[in-house]
């Protein structure tokens, strides 16, 4: 997971706080107006998508490939109380949420539509916290740079 | 709102502060632009903060504000570099040799800030840390070191940490070689905790049982928090290893003595997030081998030596753990520079040159004719331990050396400007 905390840069290399927060404020205008175009909520979707557990691949060995993008997405639904405590619950409603975006039934995607909402602004939230700490001690590498 | 008032004049704080830099003068043209690309992006965040307060939305807009000071935060050290590049104590000598390097090296035409920095050691800010400047590629080096040629080869691992975290410019679908890796060395530290011997000793050393569902998801099992741990060390750690083996690949021997000097006399305690002193030896080593450079020279820890990593035996079982899954993908990080490097078309090092080269800066004659930065660096360390061996011509001293490599370069550029 690109938070910093390593090395991996994981599901994905670009600023994911800010796809997320600007996903959020691009569903708001698309709650609005169903009609409005949403590209930045496609690409929102297409990063979670590359995640393992929301892959679709149900093998739980996999998500020992990328433990802390889990961890970060499941804490993210949960304080966007999206209720599942437990992390596999979290992620499998996730992918529920993820599928409905583009759901034939209008309030089952409207319904959607707000959660994933919420759930990116807990993301931003979640992730910006990370990188405060991260500023403080993981900003630079070298050959040798805690000496 | 009074956040959003305090929020925006902390802003165009730092916004006036951008253009005062940029008011400044540039030896060379990516420290400005990178200035201006950052006041591109950091503009795109008080776009946001503009759209959060049009939909009137508190949550928004605290996530917005809260965006803006990430950013202030983010950009605060890498400003400094910016303006430390310019500084007239840089060697800007190596500016355009180091930058045609990196561009053979990664994709995409990245741009080099090279910076005198007020830390011992050379360093790069990691890529994950500049999100807004994808395509540069930071290097500093320590302000006493600036002016010193042979610490240059050192470079070449502050190089890899960008071609192993971020592929700068490049799709950013494409995974970077760190992330395709890493999710082996992932497994690799999973698959260790999952052992029969070591599940037993994890459960002896938390007083728990060992579960394998709660390792993968629960947050709040103790043996998860140092599993974690030791997977994020042992990305490190061959992270590390890949930047050594790249920097032996670049510049040989070079490499090689710019590492021994700058860790030298040891007597450190080990850093948990870097190899020990002995695998990056070994690994030095085996790296100096696979290249071919074994015939001619090898890596000697000498006297140095480093503490071992001590702590609760939690900690050293989980530093166990990533130095044994580090340990399993030496050989792929030398095989995965090999491949690199071939298809880059990066040019060995070439000793027979370097001899012939280091017989001209012993006559105290600058280097004419070298197609590759590598055989100047090489014939530069070759006849500065001639020189403290004792064996060097008379008169010819580290600081004149010095500046005969420095001259070397110069020539090397003018070269290769004219098509010879």
């Amino acid at each position: 997971m690109n938070n910093g905390t390593n090395s991996d840069p994981g599901v994905e290399t670009h600023d994911l706080a800010f796809l997320a927060l600007s996903a959020a404020i691009e569903l708001k205008r698309v709650l609005r107006d169903p009609a409005v175009n949403a590209p930045t909520v496609d690409r929102f979707v297409s990063v979670l998508r590359r995640t393992p557990g929301l892959d679709k691949n149900t093998d739980i060995d996999h998500l020992a490939k990328d433990p802390e993008a889990v961890s970060l997405f499941s804490n993210a639904f949960k304080s966007a109380s999206l209720k599942p405590a437990k992390l596999d619950e979290s992620l499998a409603n996730l992918t529920e949420i993820l599928d409905s975006l583009k759901a034939d039934n209008s309030d089952l995607r409207r319904d959607a539509q707000e959660k994933m909402r919420k759930f990116c602004l807990a993301l931003h939230s979640r992730i910006l916290a990370r990188r405060r700490n991260l500023y403080d001690h993981e900003g630079v590498t070298g050959i040798n740079a805690e000496r | 709102m009074k956040t959003i008032i305090q929020v925006r004049r902390k802003y165009s704080l730092l916004d006036r502060q951008i253009d005062q830099l940029l008011d400044g003068e540039f030896p060379y043209e990516n420290p400005r632009k990178a200035l201006i690309d950052l006041k591109g992006s950091f503009a795109a965040r008080l776009a946001l903060l503009d759209e959060a307060q049009d939909d009137s939305d508190e949550e928004e807009i605290i996530n917005a504000c809260q965006n803006i000071v990430d950013k202030i935060y983010e950009y605060h050290p890498i400003l400094g570099i910016v303006l430390r590049a310019t500084n007239l104590r840089n060697a800007f000598e190596v500016f355009d040799p180091l930058q045609r390097l990196l561009r053979q090296l990664i994709d995409g035409k990245p741009r080099l800030i090279l910076s005198s920095e007020w830390n011992f050691s050379p360093f790069t800010v990691v890529p994950y840390i500049s999100q807004d400047l994808p395509q540069y590629v930071f290097v500093g080096f320590p302000v006493s070191e600036c002016g010193n040629a042979l610490m240059i080869p050192l470079a070449g691992h502050e190089f890899g940490h960008w071609i192993w975290s971020t592929p700068p410019l490049r799709d950013q679908s494409l995974p970077s070689l760190g992330s395709s890796i890493s999710k082996r060395i992932n497994s690799a530290v999973f698959e260790r905790f999952c052992r029969p011997e070591n599940r037993k000793e994890a459960a002896e050393i938390f007083g728990v049982a060992f579960n394998k569902d709660q390792l993968l998801f629960d947050d709040s099992y103790e043996i998860r928090r140092y599993y974690l741990d030791a997977r994020s060390k042992a990305n490190r750690q061959c992270e590390e290893l890949f930047c050594d083996i790249l920097g032996v690949r670049i510049f040989g021997y070079a490499y090689v003595k710019a590492f021994e000097y700058l860790i030298s006399p040891g007597g450190f305690d080990r850093a948990a997030k870097y190899p020990s002193l002995d695998e990056r030896f070994k690994c030095l080593n085996l790296a100096l081998k696979s290249f071919g450079y074994d015939q001619f020279w090898t890596a000697e820890p000498g006297t140095m030596k480093e503490n071992p990593v001590s702590g609760t035996d939690r900690f050293v079982f989980s530093m166990r753990m990533a130095d044994e899954a580090t340990q399993e993908f030496v050989q792929e990080l030398v095989d995965e520079v090999i491949t690199y490097c071939e298809e880059r078309n990066i040019p060995f090092a070439r000793p027979d040159e370097a001899k012939k080269f280091a017989e001209l800066l012993n006559r105290g004659r600058p280097i004419e004719n070298a197609t590759c930065m590598a055989d100047i660096m090489n014939a530069g360390w070759m006849i500065h331990d001639t020189i403290l061996d004792g064996k060097g011509r008379p008169g010819l001293g580290v600081e004149i050396l010095n500046q005969l490599i420095y001259k070397s370069l110069e020539v090397f550029e003018f070269e290769y400007r004219i098509g010879k």
